[in-house]
């Protein structure tokens, strides 16, 4: 069992480097005070449900934003996203799926599933840390969720 | 309804005997009585139809109570059946039957015997009250007309008594009358006489005239009498019909013939020939008058519009004392007789018109045996050549002659011999004309025989057949021809007739029946045949001969496979047979059966092959989706780690540490781009084609405006005019043009005056479209490397790029169904080629 300080940025990221880079980009805009990494769909899905290893985690301290990776070991993304929208407690929680493909056929399935955004991660350092910026301040700072009870 | 009485003292008896009626006798209504008293008062009450009666019984017996019956005239004729269990013996019986009873029934009885004797009785009895109730009727009838008669009897008598007082009054009248009227008759007897002595003279005379009129009008001849006036006096019945057309005999009386020719003529005004004779009968009658002498008349004209040609006589007509008082006529109407003199002559005409006009001559000769002429028509000149003067007038020449001389001897034998039979002649037979050729006849003639049977003269036809022969004769040998083919195929070929009868084979067809084809002719398939393989063929002719076209079956016989093609064919004699053509192939079948068993095997590699075509697809395509994801995940940690490198440390960084950072990731960003082009050559196979028009020029010039910066719109003269349309995906054509417009534009960037064109032209089945610049250009011998992916033929100092471009161009032709080709020339500039075809077909 772990404790853990209140989250308001889950990022889902296998590749430890674009995780890095993802929290270097959201730290340099100082959004990334409270956030936790999962590096699994499972993991994830566990963190976002008060499951397993984090049964503990109080569920009614909501999440303000989920970056979430598509191509993940385990549970991969879309069935995270799946089961997020699926779930009356969490669907409204905001999912910005960023990925490296650009296949259509990726892009038209997220949408299907509920994603608010989908953001094709560059290959391009000073673009990456534009794109996470501007998304995380966007979610984090400009957007009014709902109120959601526990 | 039938009624049935029973007496018995025994009151089960009763009941069974009834419940064995109620059985067969539904409709009956019975009644029982315990003792004779009581049965007798019951029948008399209420008469039955039929009793039954017990024979010992208390008080009175049976036989006493039958006899009662017997004596009762109201109850003698109902039948009485003895029915009884004790004296059964043959006196009782006796004795019942002598006190009346019907019939003698001893128990035990059968049941269907009693029933019997039960039908049997009541039948006997109805058949009696019919009868009674006949009889009563009859003599209440009798009665009533007795009793009619009398009355009339009566009525008579009263009658006769009026009359004879009326009689005897009358009779007292009489004696009056008679005296007088024996007065009267004396004196009209003495008128009689004379009366009847004038009336017989005036009868003789009628008689007469009646006489004369009927023998008038019985004759066709006409006749009659005119008075001074030349008006009738009579005129019979054949000229008021045939030439006056009056009313009836008598109507002529003062009437004269222009009366008449007037009455005709006004029926019909319009018709001015309708009736012309009239003044022609007048001016004859003058002439007689005149001249007091019968003379005789050519009359002729138009009755009804008929012509009619009399011969007429006519005399003066005089009275005893000699004086002249009229005329009398008669005429023979010789219209008909004329008529067929002029048919005969007509006839005649015709007759000769035609001989004369004969194809073939006739003639008339002598006896015949040196066939000297008597007359021979104008178609003798055309057949021998002759003249009919040589040989009628001249005897220059005999028939006989001509014949050719191996012919003649046999032909002038056989035509004696035949005619002496009194036969008709028919014979073909060839002769030398006058000018020396050689001709067929055919010849028909027959003998006038005198008194004794001897031929005097002969009368025949003679025709040119030369070319009737002619054609008869390569008809055979055409025949021959086609037998002779017909009989060199391998195929079968044979016609039988409307009974399946084989008229003609082929030596093939009767080879396979192991017959010659003489043998084969007459039989039918049954005769050559197993049932079985006869039977099938029977079927076949059988459609074929009920169709109209060609049926085509297959006959399987002795493992052989045949393909028969059988048709109706009209034959000579009217009907319908069958024709058929029949040939062996079980090779073809064979060859059929391996073509399609390698058909099937390519279908099953075909399907195979596209099984792993797309299993490969789909390789791919999980390959691509990890270059597109995983690839590049570690260039963008190079990248953002060098750039982290760069700003964090940079104090630590000198200039060529600075300049490694930046190499680093340009690469990364290259390499970036590289995977980007790749994955695009990938899609472009799975991408779905959506073909329609599109507007290849419009495209270009907004393409070109896209892909040129500003400076280079400025200093390069684009020119796409008059380019064509074309079919194809529009996203992937303009993909196509982007890239190659895009490439132009790039060469040119270090030309001076650079100029890039797009022009087209339609070829027979594709438009071809060209993209030429004046730029950098390129050596031929690379050509074929232009459109591999990742070639490139500059360095990436002189021009950008990752070398995809074309490759991609490539894909999309081809996938169009198209051709993709360039020339060029290093710094001379470069052209490329595509070309799309005109109609959507053989695309990828």
């Amino acid at each position: 069992m772990k404790s853990f300080d209140p989250v308001d940025i889950l990022i889902v990221e296998d590749n430890p480097s674009d995780a890095e880079l993802t929290i270097r980009a959201l730290k340099k805009n100082n959004l990334a005070n409270h956030y936790f990494v999962a590096e699994n769909g499972e993991e994830a899905l566990d963190f976002i449900f008060s499951r397993g290893e984090f049964a503990v985690r109080d569920i009614s301290k909501d999440l303000k934003i989920i970056f979430l990776d598509l191509k993940l070991p385990k549970v991969s993304g879309m069935e995270v996203l799946r089961e997020i929208k699926a779930n009356p407690s969490t669907k409204t929680l905001p999912v910005v799926v960023v990925t490296s493909s650009k296949e259509d056929t990726d892009i038209k399935e997220a949408y299907a599933l509920g994603a608010n955004s989908y953001i094709v991660k560059p290959v391009d350092f000073d673009s990456f840390i534009h794109t996470i910026s501007t998304t995380g301040l966007y979610w984090l700072q400009l957007n009014v969720p709902p109120k959601m009870k526990a | 309804m039938t009624k049935i009485l029973a007496i018995d003292d025994n009151h089960d008896n009763l009941v069974v005997l009834q419940a064995l009626l109620k059985t067969s006798f539904p409709d009956v209504q019975y009644y029982a009585a315990l003792s004779g008293r009581e049965g007798i008062d019951m029948a008399a009450g209420d008469p039955p139809d039929l009793i039954f009666l017990d024979l010992v019984m208390p008080g009175m017996d049976g036989f006493e109570t039958c006899r009662r019956i017997k004596e009762n005239p109201l109850l003698q004729r109902i039948p009485v059946i003895i029915l009884t269990a004790e004296r059964t013996n043959a006196p009782s019986r006796i004795k019942a039957l002598e006190t009346g009873a019907d019939t003698f029934l001893s128990k035990p009885v059968m049941e269907a015997e009693l029933i019997a004797v039960v039908s049997a009785m009541i039948r006997v009895k109805h058949s009696e009250d019919m009868i009674l109730q006949e009889k009563n009727l009859l003599e209440q009838t009798v009665a009533e007309r007795t009793r009619l008669l009398q009355e009339q009897l009566e009525e008579l008598k009263r009658a006769e008594q009026k009359l004879k007082k009326s009689y005897s009054e009358l009779e007292t009248t009489k004696l009056a009358t008679l005296n007088l009227m024996e007065d009267l008759r004396a004196e009209v007897e003495q008128r009689k006489r004379s009366e009847k002595t004038l009336q017989e003279s005036e009868k003789r005379f009628k008689d007469l005239s009646l006489m004369f009129r009927s023998i008038s009008d019985n004759m066709t001849d006409m006749l009659w009498a005119k008075d001074l006036d030349k008006k009738f006096i009579f005129a019979n019945k054949s000229c008021c019909e045939n030439l006056l057309i009056a009313e009836n005999t008598d109507e002529p009386v003062g009437k004269g013939d222009l009366f008449f020719a007037t009455r005709q003529r006004e029926l019909y005004p319009d018709h001015p020939e309708w009736h012309t004779f009239g003044e022609i009968c007048i001016d004859s009658d003058k002439v007689v008058m005149d001249s007091g002498m019968p003379g005789q008349f050519d009359e002729h004209g138009n009755v009804r519009g008929k012509f009619l040609y009399l011969d007429v006589r006519k005399s003066p007509l005089y009275d005893m004392n000699g004086t002249l008082i009229g005329t009398v006529g008669s005429a023979q109407d010789n219209t008909t007789k004329l008529e067929i003199a002029r048919q005969l002559a007509q006839r005649e005409r015709q007759m000769s018109t035609l001989v004369s006009n004969l194809p073939g001559m006739v003639y008339r000769s002598l006896d015949g045996f040196d066939g000297e002429m008597l007359f021979v028509s104008d178609g003798c000149l055309g057949i021998t050549g002759y003249s009919r003067e040589e040989f009628i007038d001249k005897k220059s020449i005999l028939f006989n002659d001509i014949i050719l001389e191996e012919y003649r001897e046999p032909v002038l034998s056989r035509w004696q011999k035949v005619l002496s039979m009194g036969y008709m002649f028919e014979g073909e037979y060839p002769i030398r004309t006058a000018k020396g050729e050689i001709k067929w006849v055919w010849e028909r003639c027959r003998g006038e025989y005198g008194e004794k049977g001897e031929i005097l003269y002969v009368e025949g036809y003679i025709e040119d057949v030369t070319d009737r022969k002619k054609a008869v004769e390569s008809l055979r040998e055409s025949e021959q021809r086609y037998e002779t083919f017909i009989n060199s195929m391998n195929d079968f070929a044979f016609l039988k007739d409307d009974n399946f009868k084989y008229l003609f084979i082929n030596y093939a067809n009767a080879a396979f029946f192991g017959k010659k084809p003489s043998e084969v002719v007459g039989l039918e398939d049954f005769n050559l045949m197993e049932l079985n393989y006869a039977q099938t063929c029977r079927e076949n002719d059988i459609l074929a001969l009920n169709g109209t076209g060609v049926a085509v079956s297959e006959e399987i016989v002795d493992g052989k496979i045949y393909e028969s093609r059988k048709f109706p064919v009209k034959l000579r004699n009217g009907r319908v047979g069958v024709g058929g053509y029949i040939r062996d192939i079980s090779d073809r079948k064979a060859a059929e059966e391996v073509i399609k068993n390698l058909n099937d095997d390519l279908e099953q590699r075909v399907l195979d092959r596209t099984a792993q075509l797309e299993a490969a697809n789909k390789e791919l395509e999980a390959f691509s989706y990890s270059v597109s994801h995983d690839l590049r995940a570690p260039l963008r940690a190079i990248d953002g780690f060098t750039r982290i490198l760069f700003e964090d440390y940079q104090p630590f960084l000198d200039d060529e540490g600075k300049r490694v950072c930046t190499v680093i990731q340009e690469n990364a960003i290259k390499m970036g781009q590289l995977i980007d082009d790749l994955l695009s050559l990938s899609r472009l196979n799975r991408a779905d084609m959506n073909f329609t028009p599109i507007n290849i020029q419009n495209i270009a010039r907004v393409v070109f405006s896209e892909v040129a910066d500003q400076e280079s719109k400025h200093r390069i003269s684009f020119s796409a005019a008059n380019v064509h349309s074309a079919l194809g995906d529009p996203v992937l054509i303009r993909q196509v043009l982007v890239n190659l417009l895009g490439n132009a534009v790039k060469f040119s960037s270090q030309t001076r005056a650079p100029v890039i064109t797009m022009t087209s032209e339609v070829k027979s089945e594709t438009v071809e479209y060209c993209i030429a610049d004046n730029g950098a250009g390129f050596d031929m011998k690379y050509a074929d490397k232009l459109f591999g992916a990742f070639q490139r033929l500059h360095s990436v100092k002189e021009f950008d790029g990752t070398g995809i471009g074309l490759a991609i161009v490539q894909r999309i032709i081809h996938r169009h169904g198209g051709q993709v080709w360039a020339n060029g020339e290093v710094g001379k500039g470069a052209s490329f080629f595509f070309s799309l075809p005109l109609r959507v077909g053989n695309t990828v």
